[in-house]
C-alpha cells in the first residue's frame, strides 16, 4: 500500500506530461551521446589501482542545456547523463541489471518535475571483455504509466540483458523539459558532485547556454574551473569542466557532514528572461548582468542594490508594526525592549495569524516571510525609530562558504543592531526566540553592507557569533522507583527542560497546536480566536465541537510521538506504558525561553534478576549513545559540522528498595574533557537514593577532521558509562 | 391550495433540515465513541456492499460485474480518505462515484497507474486511487464503483476486510443458472460471517449473500506470508458456462487447468544453438549424471538474474529458454524453462512444474489460477525426483527452499499431469552451529570462535555476501557475525567452502566481547552469551497473521569459559527447557572440571508460529528473557 501512496503523492506534484519520444529528436540525442568522443568513453579497462572496486566509472559526462525554440515560445531545458562503467563484481551486476527511467529515476533527481512536458531519452550498450558491443533496444523496456485528470506520465523499467562480471555498461539517460516561455524563467539550481561512491577515471560537465540566457556557476571545494570551450554559429556558448582520477568518496552514512562545504562540485543555475522580465522580478535582476557570460561571483553593487530596492519596495509595509509599537510602546526608550517587541509582533503576524484556521481545517497555507523582506521591513522600522543597525549578508551554514556564494538563493540577510552587545536578528519560524541566534548562521563568515553613498561590502573581521554549549541544554531530572508489585518494572517520572537549538528541535512535537495558540498572547496582539469570530451560537457550537475533537486528537498524537521518542531514546525492545505527558512551559517567549515538560511512564527493561540480586542497567537511563560505524571511525577525513554546540544533562534519582544495598557506584564516575567536548558523570548515595548525574557536551559547532579522534574519545567514554550496571544486592 | 402546498413544502424542508442536523449530531456521537475502539484509524466503513453479477453479450462473451458501494465515516478532523481499486489486463473500472453526506456528487479525478510492488519487476496490476477530505468527525463519504471482468478465470477472490475497519460488509453473488460456480468461504474462523442462499427461479439465478460485521482494518504485518492465509475471503470457482454461443474457457477441474497450462507451453520452441555449446561445456568432465544436473542447475542460479514479470497471459506462459539465456534474466517460469531445456539437451528427463508457494494455502485440487504462483523444473534421475527451483540462489541440489517444501506440485506429463508433493526437509538440514571457547581477560571475554552453516542458514549468509562488494568479504562476514553488536569484535577471520552448495560453510576467528563482565567487590558477574538469540522476540498480541520465521531454524551453540584461578562458582543460571509441536528451546549451564559449559539449542519444526500459538510463544520468550538476564556469579576464594 505504501507504494501506491507514494505514487499518488508523486503524481500530485507532477504537473507534467512525461512522454517517450520515438522521434527524430531521439535519434539526434542518440547520435550525439554515442558519438561523444570524450576520453573516458574510449577506455575499456579500469586502472589497476581500482581493480578491487565493485564499479569504476571509466567516463561520465553531464551535459546541461537551455534552449529556446526559434519561432515558438517554448523553452527547453535538457539534462543528459552518460556513464561508462566497468562492472567488477556480482554486486555491480545486481545493481545495474535493472534501470528505471522517468518518474522513478527522476525522483532521485535529475529534475524535480515542475514543468509541462518532459521527454526522456535512454540508450544502453554492453561491451563484453572480448570487445563485442551489443546495443539494447530500449523499446523493449516495460512502459508504466500514471494518469489523472487528462494528464498522463509514462516511465520505463529496463532489464539489462546478458550482463556479466567484467562487462562494461555504457548508458545514457536524458530528459528534456519544455515550458512555455514566460517573462522570467529561473531554472532549478543544480549541485553536481564530482566525487561519488565509485572512483571516476574521467568526467566532464558541459553547460550549453543559448542567447538570452544567463548562467551563474562556480566550481567549489577544489573542483576544476569551468571554462568556455566553444561557441557555435547558432550562438550557443558551451562552458566545460573536465576532472580526472577522482577517488571515491563515501559519506552518505556519515554524521555531521555538510557536502556543499567539502565535496568538490559544480553548482549552477540558468535564467532566461528579457528586459521586461527583469522589471517584474527585480530581486533576481540585480544578479543577472551579461547574457551568456559565465558569472561566478557576486559583487557589492548587486547586493547593495537588492537591499536598497527591498527597503524601498517595502517602505510602507511596516506600518502595522509601527501602529502596534506606537500604541503600546510609545514612551519606551529601552532599545532592547523595542527590538524584542517588534520582533515578536512580526512573528505573530507571520505565523500566528491564520494558524488556527489552517490547523483546524488542515489547510495548506504558506506562513513566513523571505529573508530580504524581513530585514528590509525591520530596517525601515529601525530607521524610523533611529535605531542604528547594519545589514549583514552571509550564506546558510549547510550551503557553500562565503567566498563561494554565487547564487541569489544562497544569500541570507541578517540585521545587526548597534547595542553594547550587538543583537543579531534573523528571519524566524513559528517558535523562534528574539535573543537566540539562529544556529544556521553561527560561525559563518559574513559581509557588512554599507548603504551610504555608492554602497559597499566589508568582510566582517570576525565570524558570526557561536553560541556556547550552555545556550542549548537538555536537562532531564528523572525520578525512578522499582514497582512494588514487580521489581523489574521501573516507574519513571521525567522532567525535561530544553533551551536553544535543542528546544527548537523538539518544540513542534511537544507543544500541541492549541497550546501554541493559547500561549501566543493573543489579546496583546489583538489576534482573534476562531471562537470569538463565530457568526452565531450554532456556528459557535459546531466550532467548539470541532476544536474539542482536534485538541483530543492533538493530545493523542503527542502521546504517541513522545512514546516513540522515549522508545527510540532508550532503544527499548519491548512496548512500555506511557501514562501522561504535560507541558509545564511552552518556551514561546524570551521571558521563559525553556521548553519544559513532564512525562510519566513505566518500562520493563534494564532491571535484570541475577540469582537473588538485581542488576540495574543504570547507564542506559542516560539515553542512547551515538554509534559511529567502523567505516566512519577509521576513514573519516571530512570536517565535522555539528548543528550547534549543546549539552545534555541528566540527574537520575533511583529509590533503593528496602532490603537491598547498592554495589558498583564507583564504576559510574567519569571525567573526560577536551577542547571540543566533554563527558562527566558521578554517582552518590543520599537518603536511600542513588543519584546518578551525567553531562555530555559538544562545546563547539565545528571541528576540523584532524580532531575526529577527540570526539571519538568522548563518545567512547560516554558509551562505556552507558553500559555500566549497578548491583542491588539482597541484604 | 397553492399556499397549503407551499406550507407543506416548507414543513418538509424544515423537517429534513432538522433530521439532517439530528443525523449529523448522531454521527458525531457515534464517531467520537468509535475513536476509542479504533484509535489508529482515520475513518471507518459503516456499510459496504458488493454485488457480483454475470452476463453474456450478444456474441457470447461472458463477463462479470462487481458493484461496490461504501458508506465511510471519518473518525478524525480533516480525515484524508483514500480508497484504492485494483484492476489488470482482464478487468476494468467502468464507473466510479464519490458523494458527500447529502448525496451530492463530488467532482474528483482519480489517480490511476501501475501498482509497483517491491518483489516484481513488472506486473499488469494497476490501481486507481480515489481521495477526499472529510472536515469533521462523523462526516460521511459515499463511494461506489463498478468493475468489469472480461475473463471469469480472473474473478477468483473477494475479501471482506479493507485497510480501514468495516462495521457491516455484505457480498452478494447473483449466479445465473447457465453458470456453474462454487463459492468457498476461506479463513472464516474468528469472524462472524453469515451466509444465506436463495434460488430465484423467475430471474433464473441463485442469490448467495455473505454478511460480516465488525471487521478490523487490514494491516500489513512484518514476517507475514500474506493476507490470503489469514483474512476472510470468498474463493470464487467459475467452472463452466452452459450457453450455446459462449467461448469462455473456464476451469472445471484440475485436468482443465493442466490442459490450459499445457496449451500455453506447447507453443514454446527453444532454439538450442546457444544452449547446446553451453551445456556441453558445463557437463564436460562430470563424473556422474547427478553432477551434470548440479552443474546446470547451479549455472542457471548463478548466471540468470531473477526478475519477476506478471503481465496478462505472460504471467502464465514461460519465456523461451534461448531468450532467457541470451538476456541473462527471467522470471520463475523463464528460469525453469531454461533449466529444463539445458537438462533435456544434456539428456535428462526434465519437466516444467506448477505450484503455489507457502504464501498460498488453498487445496491444490481446486480448479483456479489462484492456487499457483510459481514454476520450477522437475527432473527424474535414477529413480529419484529432484525439484529444481533456480530462482533460489545457492540452494543445493539436495536442498529445497523453505517456501516450496510440502507444497503439492503439478508436473508436466503429456496429456495428463503428474501430481506430487515436494518433500519437507527436517530442520536439521538447516543446521547452524557455533562454538566459542572463552577466557577472562581483565574486564572482557576473549576467545576462539568456530561456526558451521548448512542448508538454508548457509543460503542466507551467501546471499548477503553475494549482494555486496566482493572486496569487502571479510569485513562483511565480521559484520554478519557481530550481528550489529558494537561490543563484539572479530579478528583473524578465515573461512572455507564459500559459495559451495554441497558442503557446509565454516568460519574460524578470534573473538573479543566487551562490557560482559561486572566486578562488584569480590564477585564477578559474567554475561557469557554474546548473542542471546530470540531475546525480546515476542509477537504483538493483536497480530492477525501467522508469524513466518523464514526457515526451520536449527541452531546449536556451545560456549565455554575457563574459571580463572582463585575464583569459584557462586551462581549459575537455572536450566531452561521448553518444547512444543513447533519448537524446542534448551539452554543449560554446567560445570565440567574447571570449565563452565553453556549449551543452547533452538530447533523449529515448522517455519511459522501460528496465531493460536502466540500466547505460548510469548510466555516462552518471557521465560527465555528471564534466563538470558540471569548471569554467572564467580566469587573470590576466601
Amino acid at each position: 500500500m505504501k507504494k501506491i501512496i507514494l505514487l499518488c503523492l508523486f503524481f500530485s506534484s507532477l504537473a507534467s506530461h512525461l512522454i517517450f519520444a520515438q522521434t527524430q529528436e531521439e535519434l539526434v540525442v542518440k547520435e550525439k551521446m554515442w558519438g561523444d568522443q570524450f576520453e573516458g568513453f574510449q577506455l575499456t579497462k579500469a586502472p589497476e589501482k581500482w581493480k578491487d572496486e565493485s564499479v569504476v566509472v571509466l567516463g561520465r559526462t553531464y551535459d546541461y542545456e537551455v534552449r529556446k525554440s526559434a519561432l515558438l515560445t517554448y523553452l527547453f531545458e535538457g539534462v543528459y547523463l552518460h556513464e561508462r562503467l566497468a562492472l567488477q563484481d556480482k554486486a555491480a551486476i545486481e545493481k545495474y541489471s535493472e534501470l528505471k527511467t522517468g518518474v522513478a529515476f527522476g525522483r532521485k533527481g535529475l529534475f524535480n518535475y515542475t514543468s509541462m512536458v518532459n521527454e526522456v531519452y535512454v540508450g544502453v550498450k554492453i561491451i563484453k571483455p572480448d570487445g563485442t558491443i551489443r546495443e539494447l533496444d530500449t523499446k523493449d523496456a516495460v512502459v508504466k504509466e500514471i494518469e489523472s485528470n487528462g494528464q498522463k506520465a509514462e516511465y520505463r523499467s529496463i532489464a539489462i540483458p546478458g550482463l556479466e562480471v567484467g562487462d562494461i555498461l555504457d548508458y545514457y539517460f536524458g530528459e528534456k523539459r519544455t515550458s512555455i516561455n514566460s517573462l522570467f524563467e529561473k531554472f532549478d539550481t543544480q549541485y553536481i558532485p564530482l566525487a561519488s561512491e565509485y572512483p571516476i577515471v574521467s568526467q566532464r560537465i558541459n553547460l550549453n547556454i543559448m542567447r538570452r540566457c544567463y548562467l551563474l556557476a562556480k566550481s567549489i571545494n577544489g573542483a576544476p574551473e569551468l571554462k568556455l570551450s566553444s561557441e557555435s554559429d547558432r550562438g550557443e556558448m558551451i562552458y566545460s569542466l573536465v576532472d580526472r582520477d577522482r577517488d571515491k568518496l563515501e559519506y552518505e552514512d556519515y554524521h555531521w557532514v555538510l557536502p556543499r562545504r567539502e565535496v568538490p562540485m559544480l553548482k549552477f543555475e540558468a535564467y532566461f528572461t528579457s528586459k521586461k522580465g527583469m522589471k517584474v522580478y527585480p530581486n533576481y535582476a540585480f544578479f543577472l548582468n551579461n547574457k551568456q557570460e559565465l558569472k561566478s561571483s557576486l559583487n557589492d553593487e548587486e547586493i547593495v542594490g537588492l537591499v536598497r530596492w527591498g527597503k524601498k519596495y517595502l517602505k510602507k509595509s511596516y506600518l502595522e508594526l509601527d501602529k502596534f509599537m506606537a500604541g503600546n510602546y510609545k514612551k519606551e526608550t529601552d532599545i532592547n525592549v523595542l527590538i524584542e517587541e517588534a520582533y515578536y509582533f512580526f512573528r505573530q503576524n507571520c505565523y500566528r495569524d491564520g494558524f488556527e484556521d489552517a490547523h483546524l481545517h488542515s489547510l495548506n497555507k504558506t506562513f513566513g516571510i523571505v529573508d530580504w523582506a524581513f530585514v528590509a521591513k525591520m530596517s525601515n522600522f529601525f530607521d524610523k525609530r533611529k535605531i542604528k543597525h547594519d545589514f549583514i549578508v552571509t550564506g546558510r551554514r549547510w550551503n557553500t562558504g562565503l567566498d563561494d556564494l554565487t547564487l541569489y538563493d544562497e544569500l541570507a540577510f541578517l540585521l545587526r543592531v548597534h547595542t553594547p552587545k550587538p543583537i543579531y536578528l534573523t528571519n524566524f519560524d513559528r517558535f523562534s526566540l528574539y535573543d537566540e541566534f539562529d544556529p544556521g548562521f553561527q560561525g559563518n563568515d559574513a559581509y557588512v553592507i554599507n548603504l551610504a553613498g555608492k554602497g559597499s561590502l566589508t568582510k566582517l573581521g570576525e565570524k558570526l557569533p557561536v553560541s556556547s554549549d550552555n545556550s542549548s541544554v537538555s536537562s532531564t531530572v528523572m525520578h525512578v522507583s522499582l514497582s512494588a508489585a514487580d521489581m523489574q518494572q521501573m516507574v519513571i517520572n521525567e522532567n525535561v527542560s530544553m533551551t536553544g537549538g535543542l528546544r527548537s528541535q523538539h518544540i513542534p512535537a511537544i507543544v500541541t497546536p492549541y497550546e501554541y495558540i493559547n500561549d501566543c498572547k493573543n489579546e496583546k496582539y489583538d489576534t482573534p480566536l476562531l471562537l470569538d469570530a463565530a457568526k452565531n451560537n450554532k456556528a459557535k457550537r459546531e466550532l467548539e465541537k470541532g476544536i474539542a475533537a482536534k485538541i483530543n486528537e492533538d493530545n493523542h498524537d503527542r502521546l504517541t510521538a513522545v512514546e516513540q521518542l522515549i522508545k527510540d531514546e532508550f532503544g527499548l525492545k519491548n512496548d512500555f506504558d506511557i501514562d501522561s505527558v504535560r507541558v509545564v512551559s511552552s518556551g514561546l517567549w524570551s521571558e521563559s525561553p525553556a521548553l519544559k515538560y513532564s512525562v510519566d511512564y513505566r518500562i520493563n527493561e534494564f532491571v535484570n534478576k541475577v540469582g537473588p540480586n538485581y542488576l540495574l542497567e543504570i547507564g542506559k537511563l542516560m539515553g542512547g549513545q551515538i554509534a559511529i560505524d567502523d567505516k566512519e571511525v577509521k576513514n573519516r577525513n571530512l570536517d565535522v559540522y555539528f548543528p550547534f554546540a549543546r549539552a545534555y544533562e541528566n540527574e537520575i534519582s533511583i529509590a533503593i528498595p528496602d532490603g537491598y544495598e547498592v554495589n558498583g557506584i564507583e564504576g559510574l564516575a567519569c571525567d573526560f574533557s577536551n577542547e571540543y567536548c566533554e563527558f562527566q558523570s558521578s554517582a552518590k548515595l543520599a537518603s536511600n537514593k542513588l543519584v546518578f548525574k551525567t553531562k555530555k557536551a559538544y562545546k563547539t559547532n565545528f571541528m576540523e577532521a584532524e580532531h575526529w579522534n577527540d570526539l571519538l574519545d568522548m563518545l567512547n567514554a560516554a558509551t562505556k558509562i552507558s553500559e555500566q550496571k549497578v548491583l542491588l544486592k539482597k541484604i | 391550495m397553492m399556499k397549503r402546498l407551499l406550507f407543506i413544502s416548507l414543513l418538509l424542508v424544515l423537517y429534513s433540515y432538522d433530521v439532517n442536523a439530528q443525523k449529523i449530531d448522531e454521527n458525531y456521537e457515534l464517531a467520537t465513541k468509535m475513536t476509542s475502539d479504533y484509535p489508529k484509524d482515520e475513518a471507518v466503513i459503516l456499510n459496504s456492499t458488493t454485488e457480483i453479477s454475470f452476463d453474456a453479450s450478444g456474441n457470447g462473451n461472458v463477463y462479470a460485474l462487481e458493484k461496490t458501494s461504501e458508506e465511510i465515516m471519518s473518525l478524525r478532523m480533516s480525515a484524508h480518505i483514500s480508497r484504492f481499486v485494483f484492476y489488470n489486463s482482464y478487468s476494468e473500472i467502468t464507473n466510479s462515484r464519490l458523494e458527500d453526506k447529502k448525496g451530492r456528487r463530488i467532482i474528483h479525478s482519480p489517480v490511476c497507474g501501475n501498482y509497483e510492488q517491491d518483489d516484481l519487476f513488472h506486473s499488469d496490476v494497476k490501481v486507481c486511487s480515489y481521495s477526499n477530505k472529510l472536515d469533521l468527525i462523523g462526516d460521511i463519504l459515499h463511494f461506489e464503483y463498478t468493475k468489469k471482468y472480461s475473463d471469469l478465470k480472473y474473478l477468483s477472490r473477494q475479501y471482506f476486510t479493507e485497510p480501514m475497519p468495516v462495521q457491516n460488509r455484505t457480498i452478494t453473488l447473483l449466479i445465473p443458472d447457465w453458470l456453474e460456480s462454487d463459492i468457498l468461504l476461506v479463513n472464516e474462523e474468528n469472524y462472524q460471517i453469515e451466509k444465506t442462499s436463495e434460488k430465484l427461479p423467475n430471474k433464473g439465478l441463485t442469490k448467495i449473500t455473505y454478511h460480516a460485521v465488525n471487521l478490523k482494518g487490514y494491516k500489513a504485518e512484518n514476517n507475514s506470508l500474506g493476507m490470503q492465509r489469514s483474512y476472510p475471503h470468498l474463493l470464487i470457482l467459475n467452472k463452466k458456462v452452459n450457453l450455446d454461443k459462449s467461448n469462455q474457457d473456464l476451469l472445471s477441474d484440475m485436468n482443465d487447468k493442466y490442459a490450459w497450462y499445457k496449451k500455453l507451453i506447447n507453443g514454446l520452441d527453444a532454439d538450442y544453438s546457444e544452449i547446446e555449446p553451453l551445456v556441453k561445456e558445463l557437463t564436460a568432465g562430470a563424473e556422474t549424471d547427478l553432477q551434470k544436473v548440479e552443474r546446470i542447475f547451479y549455472w542457471v542460479q548463478d548466471n540468470i538474474k531473477y526478475l519477476a514479470f506478471e503481465d496478462g497471459i505472460a504471467a502464465f506462459r514461460p519465456d523461451e529458454a534461448h531468450l532467457v539465456l541470451a538476456k541473462r534474466y527471467g522470471d520463475c517460469k523463464g528460469m525453469a524453462n531454461l533449466t529444463k531445456a539445458m537438462l533435456k539437451e544434456a539428456g535428462f528427463d526434465a519437466r516444467l512444474s506448477w505450484l503455489g508457494t507457502n504464501s498460498i494455502n488453498y487445496d491444490y485440487s481446486l480448479p483456479t489460477l489462484a492456487v499457483d504462483n510459481h514454476q520450477i523444473c522437475t527432473v527424474f534421475l535414477d529413480g529419484k525426483t529432484y525439484f529444481l527451483d533456480p530462482t533460489e540462489k545457492f540452494v543445493g541440489i539436495s536442498s529445497l527452499a523453505e517456501r516450496i517444501q510440502g507444497k503439492p506440485v503439478m508436473i508436466e506429463n503429456g496429456d495428463h499431469c503428474l501430481l506430487d508433493t515436494i518433500p519437507v526437509l527436517p530442520s536439521e538440514h538447516n543446521q547452524e552451529q557455533y562454538k566459542i571457547t572463552f577466557s577472562l581477560d581483565e574486564d572482557r571475554l576473549t576467545g576462539i570462535y568456530h561456526a558451521r552453516y548448512d542448508g538454508n542458514s548457509m543460503l542466507d549468509l551467501f546471499r548477503y555476501l553475494n549482494s555486496n562488494e566482493k572486496s569487502k568479504e571479510v569485513e562483511l562476514l565480521e559484520d554478519y557475525l557481530d550481528r550489529g553488536r558494537k561490543n563484539i569484535n572479530f579478528s583473524s577471520l578465515t573461512y572455507e567452502n564459500l559459495y559451495k552448495r554441497s558442503v557446509p560453510f565454516s568460519i574460524d576467528a578470534n573473538l573479543e566481547v566487551e562490557s560482559s563482565i561486572n566486578a562488584f567487590s569480590d564477585e564477578l558477574y559474567i554475561e557469557l552469551d554474546p548473542y542471546k538469540e530470540f531475546n525480546f522476540f515476542s509477537i504483538e498480541e493483536e497480530r492477525v497473521d501467522d508469524f513466518y520465521i523464514g526457515e526451520k531454524i536449527d541452531l546449536a551453540a556451545e560456549i565455554s569459559l575457563q574459571i580463572p584461578a582463585g575464583y569459584q562458582i557462586k551462581h549459575l543460571p537455572d536450566e531452561l527447557s521448553l518444547s512444543t509441536d513447533y519448537y524446542t528451546m534448551k539452554c543449560a549451564y554446567e560445570l565440567v572440571g574447571k570449565e563452565i559449559k553453556y549449551v543452547k539449542t533452538f530447533r523449529f519444526y515448522k517455519s511459522i508460529i501460528p496465531v493460536e500459538e502466540f500466547e505460548d510463544w510469548n510466555s516462552a520468550i518471557k521465560r527465555l528473557n528471564q534466563f538470558y538476564e540471569d548471569q554467572i556469579i564467580l566469587s573470590l576464594n576466601k
